[in-house]
């Protein structure tokens, strides 16, 4: 190991945030996309503040953030802060309208008021990305990139042209906004296929994360497990996610469900439809439950939160001792402990994850026996060779959550549209290039995703058919030596993404 | 038939199964073969068991895909076997056709046997992340 302090138990923290690409800026504030404005108020924006009060106590808050090309593209549009804020001023309304409907809900909407306000305060004189490559700069946090569209990969391995697509343009947009590539790379749902590894070393790509079965399920299990890094043949650093310790945090029964804890699930609106300040009664995301016992809510009270998350820190380290000393038993070495999880899941979905997380770095900080890493550290670390297994972190660690019988249908016709367009690629002109943008929309795994677990399926299938048919219809067009400036332009005015995707396919070669 | 076809023996009773087709391939089994509800082909995979000098067929799994990755279960009785799988479909005249098959696969005589091929830190390392040798559905991915 290259690092300082061998006998130290590492803990890398890897957070990974992603959206697909839901602005529309055609419609009025439309559901979708206030999924991101969420998303900006409740994780993004307590994440950088979280980074910065750290560091004011002089405290590296040392973590990694996957920044996907869609969300990175989202937070660069120059409308979102202008709607950031009218969904701000909405919730406000709607707030206000509830105190005077319910006063038991006032300490509630008060807290959430102040919160808005805070978050507006924010955005009206600052930038999430332009601090996130702040603090990157200053090697407080790292960044990663991910696939352009976040694709489930295996879908398409047997296409290696799509494979380098979505892995250079997912590079080239973060090189874009901040200037260097990155060293690591995320596996959109930790999706690993054979040879993906090499499609990785080719772009430069020094890291990526894996899901533990990638590793236990190998024939030749590393003398150190999930517990460190280990090389591919082709030399591509892996770094095994430990699920055991991430299970505490990720599971339903793990953290998050605390009953104190902020209610992810209950929108403020679904009992009180008549009082929406919206013509159609969006879901704002105004939430004011505590996820309580029963279905019967109690409002959300903040004072008791800090007691409860410190207890539930306290109990992680202790977990993190605990399951040190059981691999150090069979290793005979510190193990360093891999902790990748989605980053939405801190702050929107577990409203008090960015304070649990702010309060785990403080503390390990001041423990002699834990260090916390970033995954560039561990380059040069030395590293078992290991055949990696096909794996992911959906269920049963295989691949049946993003291809099952209800998206075979999907996965076909993205099948077809590939290799259709692969005919026209050395055509190179902008039908071809809104056309890729098209197919790359539509291959996002969150379609998938939705449509196999029954969320938002309408939306997503309505997402996948719209992408897909304008992309047939442009290979059509592409078929008859046509052309559709008009098309073009209003497909790309609606959904604004690659703006530089020429550069990227003249790159590749078939 | 290009495209490739893994057998993977994580544990004694799954066994990982990994297949692409490619694309000129599927084409020809897509126009030739007996399709399901989806218009996809049929397509199956075959378990033999080598009993004497003949392969007998142990069980047949529906799967679907032109490239997936499928866990199967290996039921007991085939401790000390050498079995074979393959990738087939049914072509419309009614008749099978073997898309890809695997070498002969010479399974252990016991989990114990296979146990103790694997060094004992696996074995640990394994256990203590809750990887358990239990499963006995046979369509455990789709």
């Amino acid at each position: 190991m290259s690092l300082e302090h061998p006998d130290k138990i590492k803990i890398c923290i890897i957070l990974h945030a992603h959206l697909p690409f839901v602005c529309d800026s055609s419609r009025d504030l439309p559901l979708e996309e206030i999924w991101l404005y969420q998303n900006i108020a409740e994780c993004y924006i307590p994440l950088v503040m979280m980074c910065n009060s750290l560091l004011k106590k002089n405290i590296q808050p040392s973590i990694a953030l996957s920044l996907s090309p869609t969300l990175i593209t989202m937070l660069q549009q120059d409308y979102y802060k202008y709607r950031f804020k009218q969904w701000c001023l909405q919730l406000c309304e709607f707030s206000d309208i509830l105190k005077k409907h319910n006063r038991k809900a006032v300490k509630a909407l008060h807290f959430y008021d102040a919160f808005i306000t805070d978050r507006l305060h924010y955005i009206e004189n600052t930038d999430v990305l332009d601090d996130l490559h702040y603090l990157a700069d200053t090697n407080a946090v790292e960044l990663l990139t991910t696939a352009a569209t976040h694709p489930f990969m295996p879908l398409v391995r047997h296409v290696p042209y799509m494979m380098r697509l979505q892995i250079k343009l997912g590079i080239d947009t973060f090189y874009s906004r901040f200037g260097y590539k990155p060293d690591g790379f995320w596996l959109p749902e930790l999706g690993y296929c054979y040879g993906m590894d090499s499609y990785l070393k080719d772009e430069n790509i020094a890291y990526t994360i894996v899901n533990d079965k990638s590793i236990l399920l190998s024939n030749a299990v590393p003398a150190c497990g999930n517990f460190s890094p280990s090389m591919t043949k082709s030399g591509l650093m892996v770094l095994p996610r430990d699920s055991v310790l991430s299970m505490k945090i990720w599971s339903g029964q793990g953290y998050p469900g605390n009953p104190y804890y902020r209610e992810f699930h209950r929108d403020a609106l679904y009992e009180l439809q008549e009082l929406s300040p919206t013509p159609d009664n969006t879901l704002l995301g105004l939430k004011i439950y505590a996820v309580s016992g029963s279905d019967d809510k109690e409002y959300y009270n903040p004072d008791c939160i800090p007691e409860i998350v410190s207890k539930q820190v306290d109990d992680f380290i202790d977990a993190i001792y605990k399951r040190s000393e059981q691999v150090a038993n069979i290793t005979h070495k510190s193990p360093v402990f891999i902790l990748p999880f989605d980053a939405e899941l801190f702050g929107h979905w577990w409203f008090e994850g960015p304070l649990f997380l702010e309060l785990l770095i403080e503390k390990i900080t001041q423990l002699h026996g834990v260090e916390l890493i970033m995954p560039s550290d561990l380059l040069g670390s030395e590293c078992a060779t290991v055949d990696l297994v096909e794996s992911s972190w959906g269920k049963q660690a295989d691949f049946s959550t993003w291809y099952n019988p209800l998206v075979r249908r999907n996965a076909a016709m993205l099948d077809e549209m590939i290799y259709e367009f692969l005919q026209y690629v050395n055509v190179k002109n902008e039908m071809l290039y809104q056309c890729a943008r098209e197919i790359l929309l539509a291959m996002s795994s969150d379609w998938l995703f939705m449509i196999s677990t029954g969320s938002y399926t309408d939306y997503a299938g309505r997402r996948f058919s719209e992408h897909s048919d304008a992309a047939r219809t442009l290979l059509t067009m592409l078929k008859n030596h046509e052309s559709n400036e008009t098309l073009i332009h209003e497909r790309y005015k609606k959904y604004p993404i690659f703006p530089s995707i020429d550069r990227v396919l003249t790159r590749i070669e078939l | 038939m290009s495209g490739y076809f893994t057998c993977h023996l994580p544990s004694f009773s799954l066994m990982h199964v990994h297949w692409s087709i490619d694309s000129p391939n599927w084409e020809k089994i897509v126009s030739g073969a007996v399709t399901d509800i989806y218009g996809d082909p049929v397509l199956f995979i075959k378990v033999m068991k080598l009993h004497g000098n003949e392969w007998i067929q142990d069980q047949q799994v529906d799967v679907f895909g032109k490239n997936n990755h499928w866990v199967i279960s290996l039921g007991t009785h085939l401790h000390g076997n050498t079995i074979k799988v393959l990738l087939a479909t049914i072509i419309e005249e009614g008749q099978e056709m073997i898309i890809f098959e695997s070498d002969p696969i010479a399974l252990p005589a016991s989990p114990e046997q296979l146990q103790e091929t694997i060094p004992s830190y696996t074995k640990d390392i394994r256990d203590i992340n809750n990887i358990h040798d239990l499963c006995d559905d046979k369509r455990i991915s789709s």
